[in-house]
């Protein structure tokens, strides 16, 4: 899996930089490079990896500067996928590094299919609202935005919400049983 | 990182990019976002309180009570009491004093509804109680993209006791001993085998016993007597005052010291004496005086236990409670070094009419060769050896029995030269 992050990194790393040399950025290109560095060594060295989530960020603002400054968009997009993956495989790798790799094998490949699939997706939905042109205005676009978000939360909320009440109810009940056992052992009939 | 704040860094990227989107009104920047939303959704879903793991750990030993050093078999038991699980890491975090020998204190497998799974590894431990505390274990689900961490807990104790040396004809002479049969010498006359003196026939004495020779010399009916052997009371007594034992690195005179004491309680138990122990030091652990095999087993589970203090209270031996001990008694004391207020008590247990062996562990040439040489080096061993020996003579002043024992050394090989009666009549 490692492998699989430092491939997706530098892959990432050199669609940025070139993205950035190509738009007439040589500071955009040389960032990409020097942050694509920095991932790699926390990559090589570091244990927990923490930082690549802010690496990650300062990728994604390359990438929209890049596409800003006129790079394809496209190519941004698929820099953004393939630095998720490596991000994701970064920390994966971490969470199962304390387990025998024979064991962790088949997980690995299974992730790693399965990471790939979500990126294809991703940059599928990337590409679609790129290539179909509808015309809303500024404040149905936002509207519409919004709502998705709204609607998003309320759905987490309803989800929690369902879940909760089946862990209370289970809860009381065990909670009523426990006190009916308790008061049949003291046999006064108090809780 | 937790799957929460991987979940909220992506979130918060794909926000950005939609404020960034909305200021700059670009839909290329908005359309960047939805990788990042894609992957929080998935993640969300998938990690959401319904597919929460109940996994329940239960652990196996092949046995509860081990001697120091050996081994021990675990075996882990993993079930699954929710829904099935693709992914399942298990973690077992060994505690400090437990080395493992042999297989892996990880697991990893999938496990389906209702199911277990298990694994197995070998322990080494040192002296102690030892507890496992639980495991640490990772999930992921079918389609998550995020692992759940928890820590299940499920405590095993077991206790590693420490080695008792076999030693043999160590011999004692209490002032008083108990009314059933043994091997400690009475100090009165009857049926043993020792030759303990004569008298005058009486009606009822064993005309085995007739000494002829003297009656063929005096012309008067003498008996012989034998020394009358029976059990005794034994009070192991083992200081555990963190001034009383001295540590070089991972080495320290309280490992011995407690060997020591492990190795006396059986040999005396052994014998069929009424033994007891005592621990001064964190706390006065008393194990009261018993006889056979449980009474080993419960003395052997307090020295597994037993731990070195620095507690002001105990910090001489003026606050041990000597009614605690069988009057006039034998005292087995174990201690890596003691100062004038202790000798001082030494001498009123003496008064008192209890009889006392003192064994020190002494490390003091281990500890000389672990410091290099110099001249403050010498002269600071010459004062402590003064010291030693100003103490170890005001001791013997007062008639108590000191083995100084280099760990270095076996003690058995010692104290069998020391405490038996031929190395007593040569000394």
């Amino acid at each position: 899996m490692k492998r699989v992050a430092f491939v997706s990194a530098i892959i990432a790393t050199g669609i940025l930089a070139l993205s950035g040399f190509r738009a007439g950025s040589i500071a955009l290109g040389c960032t990409a490079i020097v942050i694509g560095v920095v991932w790699l060594l926390i990559l090589w060295k570091s244990v927990k990896r923490t930082e690549l989530t802010i690496l990650l960020g300062a990728e994604t603002a390359i990438a929209i500067l890049g596409v800003l400054y006129g790079a394809s968009v496209y190519l941004a997009g698929i820099a953004i996928v393939l630095a998720i993956m490596s991000w994701d495989f970064a920390l994966t790798e971490t969470a199962i590094a304390s387990f025998p790799a024979e064991l962790t094998r088949e997980f690995t490949i299974r992730h790693v299919i399965r990471i790939g699939i979500i990126a294809g997706i991703g940059l599928l939905l990337l590409v679609i609202p790129l290539q179909i042109h509808i015309h809303l205005g500024f404040r149905t676009a936002l509207g519409l935005v919004l709502g998705a978000f709204m609607l998003f939360a309320i759905l987490l909320k309803l989800m929690n919400r369902h879940n909760k009440r089946r862990v209370g109810r289970h809860h009381s009940v065990v909670d009523r049983l426990a006190m009916l056992r308790d008061a049949m052992k003291k046999k006064d009939g108090r809780p | 990182m937790s799957p929460s704040g991987r979940i909220g860094a992506i979130l918060a990227i794909a926000i950005s990019l939609a404020i960034a989107g909305v200021l700059v009104r670009d839909g290329r920047v908005l359309a960047a976002g939805i990788p990042f939303l894609l992957y929080a959704g998935i993640a969300l879903v998938s990690t959401s309180e319904s597919k929460k793991p109940q996994i329940t750990v239960e652990r196996h030993l092949s046995a509860d009570h081990i001697t120091e050093g050996e081994t021990l078999d675990v075996t882990v038991i993993i079930t699954n009491a929710g829904p099935s699980i693709s992914w399942l890491g298990v973690d077992e975090r060994i505690p400090r004093g437990l080395v493992v020998t042999s297989g892996e204190t990880t697991h990893f497998a999938s496990l389906a509804e209702d199911a277990t799974t298990n694994f197995s590894y070998t322990l080494r431990a040192q002296r102690g109680l030892h507890t496992l505390p639980g495991a640490h274990i990772t999930t992921w689900q079918q389609i998550t993209l995020m692992s759940q961490q928890q820590f299940v807990a499920h405590e095993t104790q077991f206790l590693a006791v420490p080695i008792a040396e076999p030693i043999d004809d160590i011999e004692i002479r209490p002032q008083r001993t108990r009314a059933y049969a043994g091997v400690v010498r009475a100090n009165r006359g009857g049926s043993g085998i020792d030759f303990f003196g004569c008298h005058a026939y009486t009606t009822g004495d064993d005309i085995r016993r007739i000494n002829w020779r003297a009656y063929a010399r005096t012309r008067e009916l003498i008996v012989n007597e034998y020394e009358q052997e029976r059990i005794a009371d034994v009070t192991v007594f083992l200081d555990a005052r963190e001034r009383a034992n001295s540590r070089i690195g991972s080495e320290n005179t309280f490992t011995y010291a407690v060997r020591a004491a492990a190795s006396m309680a059986k040999y005396f138990i052994k014998q069929g004496n009424n033994v007891g122990l005592f621990i001064y030091g964190e706390y006065m652990d008393w194990t009261f005086p018993g006889y056979g095999k449980d009474q080993m087993t419960r003395i052997l589970d307090s020295l597994a236990r037993a731990e070195t203090s620095d507690k002001e209270v105990f910090d001489d031996l003026r606050a041990v409670p000597t009614r605690l001990f069988p009057p006039r008694s034998q005292l087995v004391m174990i201690s890596g070094s003691l100062d004038e207020h202790d000798v001082e008590v030494l001498g009123v247990l003496r008064a008192h009419g209890y009889r006392i062996i003192m064994i020190m562990p002494d490390m003091l040439r281990y500890e000389a060769s672990a410091i290099p040489k110099s001249e403050a080096r010498d002269l600071a061993l010459r004062i402590v050896t003064l010291r030693r020996k100003l103490i170890l003579n005001a001791l013997a002043r007062i008639g108590v029995e000191v083995v100084q024992w280099d760990v270095a050394d076996s003690l058995a090989s010692l104290l069998a030269w020391t405490l038996s009666r031929r190395g007593r009549r040569f000394t």
